[in-house]
């Protein structure tokens, strides 16, 4: 028997150890795989949204890379771990250390080429699902291909990754000592041991962080995520070690049931695997944090749409700089107020000239004349205050919230100083929030202020923006557009149009018009592919988490066994060894999810006024996680009853 | 009625070949009665000792402890059974080594759910009597061979069973400390009047029995008692088992 065949025919035989490597690996190639086929399809990139996508989409396929490359790095060396014995054996049988080596290499690649081409199969059969479920989510026609792309990019990467695992996990085998190897995992386990200081240090940390999230600047924010590194780096290597212990001296508690049994092996088993729980944590929060600030993103989107009155607005060039270049102007509120009466929708035009204006604490608001602010609240049914000179009507915008809570304020003083001295200031007579045009906070002053503000000014450079609001009262029922609305279709048609104009030599437009459904159609394109992939990512994230939890179990099955053989010996029932067996699964499983839980959640609390949002990042960070929640429950579930039913076996 | 009664006993393990490990057993075993059991190996001592200790189930026959048929009972009733009632001492200690000595003896009377101060009471005469008091707060891994079986049969007996089961208790331990733990067991029968079953082929071990029954391919085949003297009684032991393996030089006499 050559040496190759005995590296073959030792994992033909091993078939049972071999294969949860097997299959690990084959579902990171097959995730990976069919990842790229999304990647690579030539439909995407000839969307509007293709190539500003294609870049976040190389960068989370390099996240994902790097998850399979852990991934398959932890079970290989958990695989490794269950097999010492048998390397132990080979060593006192006189095999060189070359040879192991070479053995160990062999297998690798034995295993590694499976399963990159049972990954691959699988991968090609799941990613046309993967494609249908994409066509949904992104109203996209993504028919199946041939993925050349991404076959040569699978094989390459991971052919390159078992390739260098094996030199790794040759070097992982040479540091064992022959006797350690004969032993195994049999080995008595030493105690966990914690330093009290590094455990403080811990909890300090974690103190610490939240304090200075919520302070203002940079550094803080820095300094907040590196003390909260600190923090549960040690609360997974140090302070949990403590906490046990601590439990233990109270033995009014711990010598009561079985709490004895499940929290010295919970001691073990998350000591043993800190740095890996560490990591789930972290990931997790990210992952949370990301989906949450997306899904915030979205309902923004969304309320730039309901909160619009007006479907379309034409927004005018100011006209003298049209009249210096010697092209024919086409009007655009024509254009589009054929285009409606083509479609047979009525309509109904509000002129507005607002003026911008800055303000003293405020920044820029609009100034608008009464007259025409009073047609619009007619309309719109808003609340219409009469206004004496120098009063105001102030409507900030509830899509652009300004820093300062603005309830208190009396009056507005300006900033320009020749309108501070003509004017002196403005009185709020009242003030609600509402976003008529759009996130612009509105100033109304009856229309003598109005004029006099302008001629207080004549003399600086101003502006008067013109702009005409469209008002489309059938399509205010507050639901939101799908790629087939009329309103979505003639946003489409309409911008098109205006395209062709673009750097055209003889014709020029005399403003641009803006469709809320189109803004909103192009931005919810974005947001959908972010969080398609998004939603990819952490399924694949989750799925890892499960698996490593599943494999941590499965290392110490032996282990678990013959203790609870030997408890069972003694008279544990059937009952109590699932209770202590469940609790124990269950730390493993919930505690970095409570950590990243409560993580994202003083993150995006952070991150709530940076966001130009009216809703609160808080509650969809509370939905990523609830997710997240109730997907590793799935898995929870799962991996208890496997770990269960391989504990019942060996009750007596 | 005995405190262990095994009637009519018979173990079948079926395979592609049937083999008859326990053939037509009757043993009774007396309150407070410490009975040996020795045979060769694959005799089927073993497999009695499992049968009584509710982990095997018998193919026939009866086995009744304390007037209770365990083999009737449903599983986690059963569970309860072997908590209560009795104590097992394994050739490999069997302690658990991510506890501390002092929480692998409790263990049986924390499941039981007893207050802290009858388990620090109980915990304190049990270490007393078996001399393990200053092991307690030690781990499994950093105590002798010897000190670990003490610490083993004080987790049997902290809970008082009706029965103490040993398997092969000194199988793992140089003669010294094989003596130490018989003397130990000894003195619990003498003091507690615990009935007591072992299973062994170390003739040292058997000779502290009160009586010592011998089993040959799964029957019974003889037994014999114990007079005043230990020695006479440790040399009858010896020549009934050349009588019955032939090979006298492979039981070691050097323990003597």
């Amino acid at each position: 028997m050559r040496f190759r065949q005995f590296a073959f025919n030792n994992i033909r035989r091993n078939t049972f150890t071999y294969i949860a490597y097997f299959l690990s690996s084959s579902f990171a190639v097959m995730t990976f795989f069919t990842y790229l086929v999304f990647v690579f399809h030539p439909d995407i990139l000839k969307t509007p949204i293709g190539l500003p996508a294609s870049y976040g989409m190389k960068v989370a396929a390099c996240i994902t890379f790097i998850f399979s490359f852990l991934f398959v790095l932890y079970s290989i060396s958990a695989f490794l771990k269950a097999r010492l014995k048998e390397f132990g054996i080979l060593t006192i049988l006189g095999a060189h250390r070359k040879q192991l080596n070479y053995l160990i290499f062999l297998e690798n690649m034995f295993i590694g080429t499976a399963s990159v081409i049972t990954g691959m199969f699988c991968g090609l059969l799941f990613s046309k699902l993967f494609l249908l479920f994409g066509e949904n989510v992104l109203d996209l026609k993504l028919p199946m291909y041939v993925p050349m792309n991404a076959v040569w990019i699978t094989i390459a990467a991971f052919m390159g990754l078992f390739l260098i695992l094996s030199f790794m996990t040759t070097i992982f085998i040479r540091q064992r000592k022959a006797l350690e190897m004969v032993q195994g995992s049999r080995r008595p386990k030493k105690e966990p041991k914690a330093s009290i200081w590094l455990a403080l240090l811990s909890v300090v940390s974690l103190i610490l962080a939240p304090i200075l999230v919520s302070q203002d600047g940079f550094i803080y924010i820095s300094l907040a995520l590196l003390f909260d590194m600190i923090g549960v780096y040690f609360f997974f290597t140090q302070l949990f070690v403590v906490i046990i212990r601590l439990l233990k001296k109270n033995r009014r508690y711990s010598w009561q049931g079985l709490n004895l049994l499940w929290i010295t092996e919970l001691a073990y088993k998350m000591k043993d695997s800190a740095r890996m729980f560490f990591m789930i944590t972290i990931v997790a929060t990210m992952a949370c944090t990301t989906a949450g600030s997306v899904l915030a993103i979205q309902r923004y989107i969304e309320y730039t749409y309901t909160e619009n009155p007006f479907a379309y607005t034409v927004h005018h060039y100011n006209s003298d700089i049209d009249t210096k270049t010697n092209k024919k102007i086409i009007p655009v509120a024509e254009k589009l107020e054929q285009t409606l009466k083509r479609e047979g929708i009525t309509y109904q035009k509000f002129r507005l000239n607002t003026v911008d204006i800055r303000f003293k604490h405020l920044g820029y608001l609009d100034l608008i004349r009464q007259s025409e602010y009073q047609e619009i609240a007619k309309t719109l049914s808003c609340p219409n205050v009469s206004l004496q000179d120098r009063e105001a009507l102030f409507i900030p915008s509830n899509l652009d919230p300004l820093m300062e809570s603005t309830d208190t304020l009396t009056q507005l003083s300006f900033v320009n100083q020749k309108l501070s001295s003509k004017i002196e200031k403005l009185k709020i007579k009242h003030q609600y929030t509402e976003s008529l045009l759009q996130r612009e906070n509105l100033v109304v002053v009856n229309d003598q202020t109005y004029d006099q503000i302008l001629k207080a000014l004549s003399s600086d450079p101003y502006t008067i923006s013109q702009r005409d609001q469209y008002l489309i009262p059938k399509w205010n029922d507050q639901i939101l557009p799908d790629v087939n609305s009329i309103e979505v279709q003639m946003g489409a048609e309409l911008s098109s149009w205006e395209k062709t104009f673009f750097d055209h030599d003889k014709v020029a437009l005399d403003g641009y018009i803006m469709s809320r459904a189109e803004d909103y159609y192009s931005m919810k394109q974005v947001t959908s592919l972010t969080i398609f992939i998004g939603v990819f990512i952490v399924a694949i994230f989750s799925i890892f988490i499960a698996s490593f939890l599943y494999f941590k179990l499965f290392i110490d099955l032996q282990h678990d066994q013959r203790y609870y053989h030997e408890l069972s010996k003694m008279g544990l029932s059937q009952k109590e060894m699932r209770k202590a067996a469940t609790k124990q699964i269950a730390f493993l499983f919930y505690i970095p999810l409570f950590f990243s839980g409560i993580q994202t959640l003083v993150a995006l609390s952070a991150l709530n006024p940076l966001f130009p949002v009216a809703t609160s990042t808080i509650s969809t960070g509370l939905r990523a996680i609830g997710i997240f929640t109730a997907i590793q429950t799935v898995y929870f579930l799962i991996v208890r009853s496997r770990y269960l039913a391989q504990l019942k076996r060996v009750m007596v | 009625m005995g405190m262990l009664e095994i009637q009519k006993l018979s173990k079948i393990y079926n395979g592609k070949v049937s083999t008859r490990a326990l053939n037509n057993i009757d043993l009774t075993i007396e309150q407070g009665e410490f009975v040996g059991i020795m045979g060769a190996s694959g005799s089927g001592k073993t497999t009695l000792l499992n049968m009584v200790s509710t982990i095997d189930t018998p193919s026939s026959g009866k086995i009744l402890i304390n007037n209770q048929n365990p083999h009737q009972m449903k599983k986690n009733q059963l569970a309860q059974f072997r908590r209560r009632q009795l104590g097992f001492v394994f050739q490999d200690f069997n302690l658990l080594d991510t506890l501390t000595i002092a929480e692998n003896i409790v263990l049986p009377l924390t499941l039981e759910k007893k207050s802290l101060k009858e388990m620090d009471e109980k915990l304190k005469a049990v270490a007393e009597k078996l001399g393990i008091v200053e092991i307690l707060n030690k781990r499994t891994y950093e105590v002798s061979g010897g000190q670990r079986q003490r610490a083993a049969i004080a987790r049997a007996t902290i809970h008082s069973p009706v029965l103490l089961l040993a398997d092969e208790p000194t199988g793992a331990l140089d003669s010294k400390s094989s003596r130490n733990v018989m003397e130990m067991m000894e003195k619990i029968n003498q003091t507690d009047g615990t009935t007591m079953m072992l299973v062994t082929h170390d003739p040292l071990a058997a000779s502290y029995c009160h009586r010592v029954v011998f089993i040959k391919d799964g029957e019974l085949y003889n037994e014999i008692h114990r007079g005043q003297n230990r020695q006479e009684f440790f040399q009858e032991i010896i020549d009934m088992l050349s009588f019955l393996g032939g090979n006298a030089h492979e039981l070691s006499a050097v323990r003597v």
